[in-house]
Protein backbone atom coordinates (compact mmCIF):
# COMPACT_ATOMS: atom_id res chain seq x y z
CA UNK A 1 0.00 0.00 0.00
CA UNK A 2 1.40 3.38 -0.97
CA UNK A 3 1.89 6.14 1.55
CA UNK A 4 -0.94 8.57 1.54
CA UNK A 5 -3.49 6.06 0.37
CA UNK A 6 -6.90 6.15 1.98
CA UNK A 7 -7.11 3.30 4.49
CA UNK A 8 -10.41 1.70 5.24
CA UNK A 9 -10.18 0.21 8.69
CA UNK A 10 -13.35 -1.74 8.05
CA UNK A 11 -13.19 -3.21 4.55
CA UNK A 12 -16.95 -3.50 4.38
CA UNK A 13 -17.40 0.18 5.25
CA UNK A 14 -18.51 2.45 2.46
CA UNK A 15 -16.58 5.62 1.82
CA UNK A 16 -19.68 7.63 2.69
CA UNK A 17 -19.44 6.25 6.22
CA UNK A 18 -15.99 7.68 6.86
CA UNK A 19 -16.15 10.45 9.41
CA UNK A 20 -15.11 14.00 8.71
CA UNK A 21 -12.15 13.58 11.01
CA UNK A 22 -11.07 10.50 9.09
CA UNK A 23 -11.42 12.32 5.80
CA UNK A 24 -9.36 15.27 6.99
CA UNK A 25 -6.69 12.89 8.30
CA UNK A 26 -6.57 11.18 4.92
CA UNK A 27 -6.35 14.59 3.25
CA UNK A 28 -3.35 15.37 5.45
CA UNK A 29 -1.71 12.19 4.16
CA UNK A 30 -2.23 13.38 0.59
CA UNK A 31 -5.14 11.14 -0.38
CA UNK A 32 -6.73 12.61 -3.48
CA UNK A 33 -9.94 10.61 -3.06
CA UNK A 34 -10.32 11.96 0.46
CA UNK A 35 -9.86 15.51 -0.78
CA UNK A 36 -12.51 14.95 -3.40
CA UNK A 37 -14.85 13.45 -0.82
CA UNK A 38 -14.32 16.29 1.64
CA UNK A 39 -14.94 18.79 -1.12
CA UNK A 40 -18.06 17.00 -2.28
CA UNK A 41 -19.41 16.69 1.22
CA UNK A 42 -19.03 20.33 2.24
CA UNK A 43 -18.83 22.45 -0.87
CA UNK A 44 -22.49 23.37 -0.78
CA UNK A 45 -22.49 24.75 2.74
CA UNK A 46 -19.17 26.49 2.24
CA UNK A 47 -20.41 28.01 -1.00
CA UNK A 48 -23.63 29.14 0.64
CA UNK A 49 -21.80 30.60 3.61
CA UNK A 50 -19.41 32.56 1.43
CA UNK A 51 -22.21 33.71 -0.84
CA UNK A 52 -24.10 34.96 2.18
CA UNK A 53 -21.02 36.60 3.58
CA UNK A 54 -20.06 38.36 0.41
CA UNK A 55 -22.95 37.95 -1.97
CA UNK A 56 -20.67 39.17 -4.72
CA UNK A 57 -20.45 38.00 -8.28
CA UNK A 58 -20.44 34.26 -8.70
CA UNK A 59 -16.86 34.16 -9.93
CA UNK A 60 -15.57 35.85 -6.80
CA UNK A 61 -17.56 33.46 -4.61
CA UNK A 62 -16.17 30.50 -6.53
CA UNK A 63 -12.65 31.84 -6.11
CA UNK A 64 -13.16 32.10 -2.39
CA UNK A 65 -14.65 28.60 -2.18
CA UNK A 66 -11.63 27.25 -3.98
CA UNK A 67 -9.24 29.21 -1.80
CA UNK A 68 -11.02 27.89 1.26
CA UNK A 69 -10.62 24.26 0.28
CA UNK A 70 -7.04 24.68 -0.86
CA UNK A 71 -6.21 26.24 2.48
CA UNK A 72 -8.05 23.42 4.23
CA UNK A 73 -6.10 20.77 2.34
CA UNK A 74 -2.84 22.45 3.28
CA UNK A 75 -3.85 22.79 6.91
CA UNK A 76 -5.39 19.34 7.23
CA UNK A 77 -2.50 18.06 9.32
CA UNK A 78 -3.29 20.67 11.95
CA UNK A 79 -6.98 19.77 12.24
CA UNK A 80 -7.72 18.90 15.85
CA UNK A 81 -11.49 19.20 16.05
CA UNK A 82 -14.32 16.83 15.33
CA UNK A 83 -16.46 18.97 13.05
CA UNK A 84 -14.94 19.55 9.65
CA UNK A 85 -17.91 21.75 8.84
CA UNK A 86 -17.12 24.25 11.61
CA UNK A 87 -13.44 24.07 10.74
CA UNK A 88 -14.23 24.89 7.13
CA UNK A 89 -16.49 27.75 8.22
CA UNK A 90 -13.60 29.22 10.17
CA UNK A 91 -11.30 28.97 7.19
CA UNK A 92 -13.96 30.41 4.91
CA UNK A 93 -14.50 33.35 7.26
CA UNK A 94 -10.80 34.14 7.11
CA UNK A 95 -10.77 33.82 3.35
CA UNK A 96 -13.68 36.22 3.07
CA UNK A 97 -12.04 38.62 5.47
CA UNK A 98 -8.82 38.66 3.48
CA UNK A 99 -10.78 39.02 0.30
CA UNK A 100 -12.59 42.01 1.71
CA UNK A 101 -9.36 43.81 2.37
CA UNK A 102 -9.27 44.75 -1.22
CA UNK A 103 -11.41 47.85 -1.17
CA UNK A 104 -11.97 47.85 -4.88
CA UNK A 105 -13.39 44.38 -4.87
CA UNK A 106 -15.46 45.20 -1.84
CA UNK A 107 -17.09 48.10 -3.62
CA UNK A 108 -17.69 45.93 -6.64
CA UNK A 109 -19.29 43.32 -4.41
CA UNK A 110 -21.56 45.82 -2.75
CA UNK A 111 -22.65 47.06 -6.13
CA UNK A 112 -23.34 43.59 -7.46
CA UNK A 113 -25.12 42.12 -4.49
CA UNK A 114 -28.37 44.01 -4.93
CA UNK A 115 -28.68 42.66 -8.44
CA UNK A 116 -27.65 39.10 -7.71
CA UNK A 117 -30.35 37.84 -5.43
CA UNK A 118 -33.51 39.41 -6.84
CA UNK A 119 -32.56 38.20 -10.26
CA UNK A 120 -31.96 34.60 -9.21
CA UNK A 121 -34.21 34.02 -6.24
CA UNK A 122 -37.34 36.07 -5.74
CA UNK A 123 -37.52 37.12 -2.07
CA UNK A 124 -40.71 35.92 -0.44
CA UNK A 125 -40.96 39.09 1.61
CA UNK A 126 -40.49 42.31 -0.39
CA UNK A 127 -39.41 44.11 2.74
CA UNK A 128 -36.37 41.83 2.90
CA UNK A 129 -35.07 42.93 -0.49
CA UNK A 130 -32.62 45.11 1.36
CA UNK A 131 -31.31 42.24 3.49
CA UNK A 132 -28.42 41.18 1.23
CA UNK A 133 -27.02 44.67 1.03
CA UNK A 134 -27.59 45.13 4.75
CA UNK A 135 -25.69 41.94 5.53
CA UNK A 136 -22.90 42.92 3.20
CA UNK A 137 -22.65 46.28 4.94
CA UNK A 138 -22.11 44.70 8.35
CA UNK A 139 -18.59 44.63 9.75
CA UNK A 140 -16.93 41.32 9.04
CA UNK A 141 -17.03 40.08 12.63
CA UNK A 142 -20.74 40.73 13.03
CA UNK A 143 -21.54 39.38 9.59
CA UNK A 144 -19.68 36.13 10.17
CA UNK A 145 -21.41 35.57 13.49
CA UNK A 146 -24.85 36.34 12.07
CA UNK A 147 -24.44 34.19 8.97
CA UNK A 148 -23.05 31.26 10.90
CA UNK A 149 -25.59 31.24 13.70
CA UNK A 150 -28.74 32.65 12.16
CA UNK A 151 -28.48 31.64 8.51
CA UNK A 152 -26.39 28.47 8.63
CA UNK A 153 -27.88 27.31 11.91
CA UNK A 154 -24.58 26.55 13.59
CA UNK A 155 -24.67 26.07 17.34
CA UNK A 156 -23.14 28.90 19.32
CA UNK A 157 -20.28 26.79 20.62
CA UNK A 158 -19.38 25.53 17.15
CA UNK A 159 -19.57 28.98 15.62
CA UNK A 160 -17.42 30.40 18.40
CA UNK A 161 -14.83 27.67 17.78
CA UNK A 162 -14.91 28.32 14.06
CA UNK A 163 -14.34 32.03 14.52
CA UNK A 164 -11.85 31.54 17.32
CA UNK A 165 -13.70 33.66 19.88
CA UNK A 166 -15.30 32.94 23.27
CA UNK A 167 -18.95 31.99 23.13
CA UNK A 168 -20.00 35.12 24.97
CA UNK A 169 -18.25 37.26 22.37
CA UNK A 170 -20.03 35.39 19.64
CA UNK A 171 -23.48 36.00 21.12
CA UNK A 172 -22.67 39.65 21.62
CA UNK A 173 -21.79 39.92 17.94
CA UNK A 174 -24.94 38.05 16.96
CA UNK A 175 -27.02 40.42 19.01
CA UNK A 176 -25.36 43.51 17.49
CA UNK A 177 -25.77 42.13 13.98
CA UNK A 178 -29.48 41.50 14.55
CA UNK A 179 -30.00 44.99 15.89
CA UNK A 180 -28.22 46.63 12.95
CA UNK A 181 -30.11 44.53 10.44
CA UNK A 182 -33.40 45.36 12.03
CA UNK A 183 -32.57 49.03 11.79
CA UNK A 184 -31.46 48.64 8.18
CA UNK A 185 -34.72 46.93 7.32
CA UNK A 186 -36.74 49.64 9.00
CA UNK A 187 -37.86 47.56 11.92
CA UNK A 188 -38.34 48.42 15.54
CA UNK A 189 -35.37 49.73 17.45
CA UNK A 190 -33.97 47.43 20.09
CA UNK A 191 -35.91 47.36 23.29
CA UNK A 192 -34.32 48.77 26.38
CA UNK A 193 -31.04 50.55 26.93
CA UNK A 194 -27.70 49.37 28.06
CA UNK A 195 -27.46 46.27 30.29
CA UNK B 1 -34.76 41.68 39.01
CA UNK B 2 -32.27 42.88 36.39
CA UNK B 3 -32.67 41.96 32.71
CA UNK B 4 -30.29 39.40 31.23
CA UNK B 5 -27.32 40.52 29.17
CA UNK B 6 -27.44 41.06 25.40
CA UNK B 7 -25.42 37.90 24.92
CA UNK B 8 -27.90 35.86 26.91
CA UNK B 9 -30.85 37.38 25.08
CA UNK B 10 -29.27 36.55 21.74
CA UNK B 11 -28.65 32.98 22.81
CA UNK B 12 -32.15 32.74 24.18
CA UNK B 13 -33.62 33.95 20.89
CA UNK B 14 -31.69 31.16 19.18
CA UNK B 15 -32.99 28.61 21.66
CA UNK B 16 -29.64 28.04 23.34
CA UNK B 17 -30.32 29.50 26.78
CA UNK B 18 -32.70 28.25 29.44
CA UNK B 19 -33.88 29.10 32.91
CA UNK B 20 -35.08 32.58 32.04
CA UNK B 21 -38.76 31.76 31.95
CA UNK B 22 -39.40 33.38 35.29
CA UNK B 23 -37.86 36.66 34.18
CA UNK B 24 -39.47 36.67 30.77
CA UNK B 25 -42.89 36.09 32.32
CA UNK B 26 -42.60 39.40 34.12
CA UNK B 27 -40.48 41.46 31.68
CA UNK B 28 -42.37 42.64 28.65
CA UNK B 29 -39.34 44.45 27.21
CA UNK B 30 -37.11 41.36 27.10
CA UNK B 31 -39.96 39.25 25.75
CA UNK B 32 -40.52 41.78 22.98
CA UNK B 33 -36.81 41.90 22.17
CA UNK B 34 -36.62 38.14 21.82
CA UNK B 35 -39.70 38.10 19.61
CA UNK B 36 -38.15 40.75 17.33
CA UNK B 37 -34.91 38.84 17.08
CA UNK B 38 -36.68 35.58 16.28
CA UNK B 39 -38.83 37.31 13.67
CA UNK B 40 -35.74 38.73 11.97
CA UNK B 41 -34.01 35.37 11.96
CA UNK B 42 -37.11 33.62 10.60
CA UNK B 43 -37.48 36.13 7.82
CA UNK B 44 -33.76 36.10 7.01
CA UNK B 45 -33.76 32.33 6.74
CA UNK B 46 -36.45 32.63 4.12
CA UNK B 47 -33.81 33.84 1.78
CA UNK B 48 -31.96 31.39 -0.37
CA UNK B 49 -28.71 32.17 -2.07
CA UNK B 50 -28.19 30.84 -5.58
CA UNK B 51 -27.13 27.24 -5.28
CA UNK B 52 -24.00 25.98 -6.94
CA UNK B 53 -25.04 24.60 -10.30
CA UNK B 54 -23.94 21.04 -11.08
CA UNK B 55 -21.66 21.96 -14.02
CA UNK B 56 -20.06 24.75 -12.05
CA UNK B 57 -19.71 22.46 -9.06
CA UNK B 58 -17.94 19.84 -11.14
CA UNK B 59 -15.67 22.40 -12.75
CA UNK B 60 -14.88 23.90 -9.38
CA UNK B 61 -14.09 20.47 -7.95
CA UNK B 62 -11.80 19.59 -10.83
CA UNK B 63 -10.01 22.91 -10.68
CA UNK B 64 -9.61 22.83 -6.91
CA UNK B 65 -8.32 19.27 -6.80
CA UNK B 66 -5.90 19.96 -9.65
CA UNK B 67 -4.56 22.98 -7.83
CA UNK B 68 -4.27 20.94 -4.65
CA UNK B 69 -2.21 18.35 -6.56
CA UNK B 70 -0.02 21.11 -7.95
CA UNK B 71 0.40 22.46 -4.43
CA UNK B 72 1.61 19.09 -3.23
CA UNK B 73 4.07 18.73 -6.08
CA UNK B 74 5.37 22.22 -5.54
CA UNK B 75 5.76 21.54 -1.83
CA UNK B 76 7.66 18.37 -2.62
CA UNK B 77 9.93 20.25 -4.99
CA UNK B 78 10.54 23.00 -2.46
CA UNK B 79 11.35 20.42 0.21
CA UNK B 80 13.75 18.62 -2.11
CA UNK B 81 15.44 21.87 -3.11
CA UNK B 82 15.78 22.93 0.51
CA UNK B 83 17.25 19.55 1.42
CA UNK B 84 19.76 19.78 -1.44
CA UNK B 85 20.70 23.32 -0.45
CA UNK B 86 21.16 22.23 3.15
CA UNK B 87 23.27 19.26 2.10
CA UNK B 88 25.37 21.49 -0.15
CA UNK B 89 25.83 23.97 2.68
CA UNK B 90 26.94 21.26 5.07
CA UNK B 91 29.31 19.86 2.44
CA UNK B 92 30.85 23.29 1.86
CA UNK B 93 31.30 23.85 5.57
CA UNK B 94 32.92 20.44 6.03
CA UNK B 95 35.18 20.85 2.99
CA UNK B 96 36.20 24.39 3.88
CA UNK B 97 39.91 24.50 4.70
CA UNK B 98 40.75 25.24 8.31
CA UNK B 99 41.61 28.87 8.74
CA UNK B 100 44.78 30.02 10.41
CA UNK B 101 44.17 31.55 13.75
CA UNK B 102 44.30 35.29 13.64
CA UNK B 103 47.34 36.90 15.21
CA UNK B 104 46.57 38.41 18.55
CA UNK B 105 45.73 42.05 18.41
CA UNK B 106 48.29 44.16 20.25
CA UNK B 107 47.12 47.42 21.68
CA UNK B 108 49.60 49.89 23.03
CA UNK B 109 48.35 50.87 26.44
CA UNK B 110 49.92 53.73 28.37
CA UNK B 111 51.13 52.41 31.65
CA UNK B 112 52.95 53.61 34.69
CA UNK B 113 56.61 54.35 34.15
CA UNK B 114 59.25 52.59 36.18
CA UNK B 115 62.96 51.85 36.10
CA UNK B 116 62.54 48.15 35.54
CA UNK B 117 64.25 46.91 32.41
CA UNK B 118 62.80 43.86 30.82
CA UNK B 119 65.28 41.06 30.09
CA UNK B 120 66.23 40.47 26.49
CA UNK B 121 64.26 37.73 24.86
CA UNK B 122 65.87 34.33 24.75
CA UNK B 123 66.95 33.46 21.22
CA UNK B 124 67.13 29.80 20.34
CA UNK B 125 68.36 28.04 17.24
CA UNK B 126 65.10 26.32 16.63
CA UNK B 127 64.09 27.20 13.09
CA UNK B 128 60.65 28.58 12.62
CA UNK B 129 58.73 26.29 10.36
CA UNK B 130 55.80 27.94 8.67
CA UNK B 131 52.54 26.15 9.01
CA UNK B 132 51.84 24.03 5.97
CA UNK B 133 49.35 25.47 3.56
CA UNK B 134 45.99 23.78 3.79
CA UNK B 135 45.64 21.04 1.27
CA UNK B 136 43.21 21.90 -1.45
CA UNK B 137 39.98 19.99 -1.37
CA UNK B 138 40.24 16.98 -3.66
CA UNK B 139 38.39 17.47 -6.91
CA UNK B 140 36.84 14.36 -8.38
CA UNK B 141 38.07 13.85 -11.95
CA UNK B 142 35.55 13.79 -14.73
CA UNK B 143 34.45 10.38 -15.91
CA UNK B 144 36.03 8.98 -19.05
CA UNK B 145 34.53 10.04 -22.36
CA UNK B 146 32.99 7.37 -24.56
CA UNK B 147 32.37 7.36 -28.29
CA UNK B 148 30.54 4.60 -30.06
CA UNK B 149 28.30 4.50 -33.09
CA UNK B 150 27.11 0.94 -32.81
CA UNK B 151 28.19 -0.31 -29.42
CA UNK B 152 25.92 -2.25 -27.14
CA UNK B 153 27.20 -1.50 -23.67
CA UNK B 154 26.37 -0.82 -20.03
CA UNK B 155 28.07 1.61 -17.69
CA UNK B 156 28.09 0.94 -13.95
CA UNK B 157 30.29 1.45 -10.91
CA UNK B 158 31.94 -1.64 -9.53
CA UNK B 159 33.72 -1.18 -6.20
CA UNK B 160 33.80 2.55 -6.85
CA UNK B 161 35.39 2.25 -10.28
CA UNK B 162 33.77 3.30 -13.53
CA UNK B 163 33.11 0.02 -15.36
CA UNK B 164 31.81 -0.52 -18.87
CA UNK B 165 30.59 -3.84 -20.15
CA UNK B 166 30.82 -3.97 -23.93
CA UNK B 167 28.68 -6.62 -25.60
CA UNK B 168 28.82 -5.73 -29.25
CA UNK B 169 30.27 -3.19 -31.63
CA UNK B 170 33.11 -0.74 -31.37
CA UNK B 171 33.90 1.66 -28.58
CA UNK B 172 36.46 4.40 -28.10
CA UNK B 173 37.30 5.23 -24.49
CA UNK B 174 39.19 8.43 -23.72
CA UNK B 175 40.40 8.54 -20.12
CA UNK B 176 43.11 11.11 -20.61
CA UNK B 177 42.99 13.59 -17.70
CA UNK B 178 39.85 11.81 -16.61
CA UNK B 179 38.92 9.10 -14.17
CA UNK B 180 40.24 5.62 -15.03
CA UNK B 181 37.78 3.14 -16.40
CA UNK B 182 37.59 -0.63 -16.74
CA UNK B 183 36.12 -2.14 -19.88
CA UNK B 184 34.91 -5.73 -19.69
CA UNK B 185 34.30 -7.71 -22.87
CA UNK B 186 33.34 -11.30 -22.12
CA UNK B 187 36.18 -12.64 -20.00
CA UNK B 188 38.65 -9.97 -21.10
CA UNK B 189 39.28 -6.98 -18.86
CA UNK B 190 40.84 -3.80 -20.20
CA UNK B 191 42.07 -1.17 -17.76
CA UNK B 192 42.15 2.27 -19.32
CA UNK B 193 43.93 4.97 -17.33
CA UNK B 194 45.15 8.26 -18.75
CA UNK B 195 44.93 6.79 -22.24
CA UNK B 196 42.70 6.44 -25.29
CA UNK B 197 41.70 2.97 -26.43
CA UNK B 198 39.52 1.59 -29.20
CA UNK B 199 37.80 -1.74 -28.65
CA UNK B 200 35.83 -4.01 -30.92
CA UNK B 201 33.51 -6.72 -29.64
CA UNK B 202 31.37 -9.30 -31.35
CA UNK B 203 28.83 -11.29 -29.43
CA UNK B 204 30.52 -10.66 -26.07
CA UNK B 205 33.95 -11.57 -27.43
CA UNK B 206 36.79 -9.08 -27.54
CA UNK B 207 38.01 -8.86 -31.12
CA UNK B 208 40.61 -6.12 -30.93
CA UNK B 209 41.94 -3.66 -28.41
CA UNK B 210 43.89 -0.87 -30.02
CA UNK B 211 45.74 1.61 -27.86
CA UNK B 212 45.53 4.99 -29.56
CA UNK B 213 47.30 7.05 -26.89
CA UNK B 214 48.89 6.41 -23.53
CA UNK B 215 48.99 2.90 -22.22
CA UNK B 216 46.41 0.29 -21.28
CA UNK B 217 46.32 -3.11 -19.67
CA UNK B 218 44.55 -6.09 -21.20
CA UNK B 219 44.24 -8.88 -18.68
CA UNK B 220 47.20 -7.33 -16.84
CA UNK B 221 49.39 -7.24 -19.98
CA UNK B 222 50.51 -3.71 -20.62
CA UNK B 223 50.09 -2.28 -24.10
CA UNK B 224 51.81 0.90 -25.25
CA UNK B 225 50.39 3.44 -27.66
CA UNK B 226 50.00 1.99 -31.16
CA UNK B 227 49.82 -1.62 -30.00
CA UNK B 228 46.87 -3.84 -30.86
CA UNK B 229 45.78 -6.77 -28.78
CA UNK B 230 44.01 -9.69 -30.37
CA UNK B 231 42.58 -12.67 -28.55
CA UNK B 232 44.14 -16.16 -28.67
CA UNK B 233 43.06 -18.08 -31.78
CA UNK B 234 40.30 -20.39 -30.75
CA UNK B 235 37.32 -21.65 -32.66
CA UNK B 236 35.04 -19.34 -30.77
CA UNK B 237 37.17 -16.26 -31.36
CA UNK B 238 37.72 -17.18 -35.01
CA UNK B 239 33.98 -17.46 -35.57
CA UNK B 240 33.49 -14.16 -33.82
CA UNK B 241 36.15 -12.55 -36.00
CA UNK B 242 34.57 -13.96 -39.12
CA UNK B 243 31.17 -12.50 -38.16
CA UNK B 244 32.82 -9.19 -37.32
CA UNK B 245 34.54 -9.21 -40.71
CA UNK B 246 31.30 -9.82 -42.49
CA UNK B 247 29.53 -7.13 -40.52
CA UNK B 248 32.25 -4.62 -41.36
CA UNK B 249 32.23 -5.68 -44.99
CA UNK B 250 28.46 -5.09 -45.29
CA UNK B 251 28.93 -1.70 -43.76
CA UNK B 252 31.78 -1.04 -46.19
CA UNK B 253 34.30 -0.65 -43.37
CA UNK B 254 36.89 -2.50 -45.42
CA UNK B 255 39.90 -1.97 -43.21
CA UNK B 256 38.03 -3.29 -40.20
CA UNK B 257 36.77 -6.19 -42.27
CA UNK B 258 40.28 -7.15 -43.37
CA UNK B 259 41.58 -6.93 -39.81
CA UNK B 260 38.78 -9.12 -38.53
CA UNK B 261 39.11 -11.73 -41.30
CA UNK B 262 42.82 -11.92 -40.61
CA UNK B 263 42.05 -12.97 -37.08
CA UNK B 264 39.72 -15.79 -38.14
CA UNK B 265 42.46 -18.37 -38.25
CA UNK B 266 40.61 -21.47 -37.16
CA UNK B 267 40.42 -24.06 -40.00
CA UNK B 268 36.63 -23.97 -39.81
CA UNK B 269 36.53 -20.43 -41.24
CA UNK B 270 40.08 -19.72 -42.36
CA UNK B 271 39.38 -20.50 -46.07
CA UNK B 272 36.36 -18.20 -46.33
CA UNK B 273 38.06 -15.55 -44.21
CA UNK B 274 41.08 -15.44 -46.51
CA UNK B 275 38.91 -15.10 -49.60
CA UNK B 276 36.71 -12.36 -48.14
CA UNK B 277 39.74 -10.47 -46.87
CA UNK B 278 41.00 -10.34 -50.44
CA UNK B 279 37.56 -9.21 -51.62
CA UNK B 280 37.55 -6.47 -48.97
CA UNK B 281 40.96 -5.25 -50.12
CA UNK B 282 39.75 -5.21 -53.72
CA UNK B 283 36.59 -3.25 -52.82
CA UNK B 284 38.73 -0.84 -50.81
CA UNK B 285 40.72 -0.07 -53.96
CA UNK B 286 43.91 -1.54 -52.52
CA UNK B 287 44.83 -3.41 -55.74
CA UNK B 288 48.29 -4.49 -54.74
CA UNK B 289 47.11 -5.86 -51.44
CA UNK B 290 44.14 -7.52 -53.13
CA UNK B 291 46.42 -9.26 -55.61
CA UNK B 292 48.69 -10.49 -52.80
CA UNK B 293 45.71 -11.81 -50.85
CA UNK B 294 44.14 -13.59 -53.84
CA UNK B 295 47.47 -15.22 -54.64
CA UNK B 296 47.93 -16.27 -51.02
CA UNK B 297 44.39 -17.68 -51.00
CA UNK B 298 44.98 -19.73 -54.14
CA UNK B 299 48.27 -20.98 -52.72
CA UNK B 300 46.73 -22.01 -49.42
CA UNK B 301 43.47 -23.42 -50.76
CA UNK B 302 44.02 -24.47 -54.39
CA UNK B 303 41.05 -26.82 -54.34
CA UNK B 304 38.65 -24.32 -52.85
CA UNK B 305 35.25 -23.87 -54.47
CA UNK B 306 36.13 -20.18 -54.58
CA UNK B 307 39.38 -20.75 -56.49
CA UNK B 308 37.81 -19.87 -59.87
CA UNK B 309 36.32 -16.70 -58.46
CA UNK B 310 39.69 -15.76 -57.02
CA UNK B 311 41.42 -16.32 -60.35
CA UNK B 312 38.82 -14.19 -62.15
CA UNK B 313 39.30 -11.43 -59.62
CA UNK B 314 43.07 -11.62 -60.08
CA UNK B 315 42.65 -11.32 -63.82
CA UNK B 316 40.43 -8.30 -63.38
CA UNK B 317 42.98 -6.47 -61.28
CA UNK B 318 45.12 -4.20 -63.42
CA UNK B 319 48.74 -5.31 -63.40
Amino acid sequence: MKRGELVQLRPEARVEEISDAGLVAACAAGDRAARAMLFERHVDVVHRFIARMRGADAAAVDDMVQACFLRAFRAAARFRGTSARSWLFGIAANVVKEHARSEIRRKRALGAIAELWPRTVAPPDPSLARLPAAIAALPHKLRAAFVLVDLEGERGSDAATALGVPEGTLWRRVYEARVRLREALGGDPPAGGSR
Amino acid sequence: MSCPSYELLAALASGEARDLDAHLAGCERCTREIELQRELVTRARGFAVPALSRPRRMALAAETLARADADRHRSARITLTAACALAAGVAIVLAWPTRHPRPPVTVAMPGPTCDYEAPAPVVTDVPVVPAPAPAPAPVAPRPAALASSDGVLERTRVRGRDTITLHEGSLVVDARERAPVTVVVGDVTVAVADSRVKLLAVDNLAVTVHVLAGAAEVDHDKLAAGATWTPPATTATSLAMFRAGWKALREEHFADAIAAFDLARDPVVAEDAAYWAAEAASKAGRAREARTRYEAFLAAFPDSTRADAARAALAAIDP
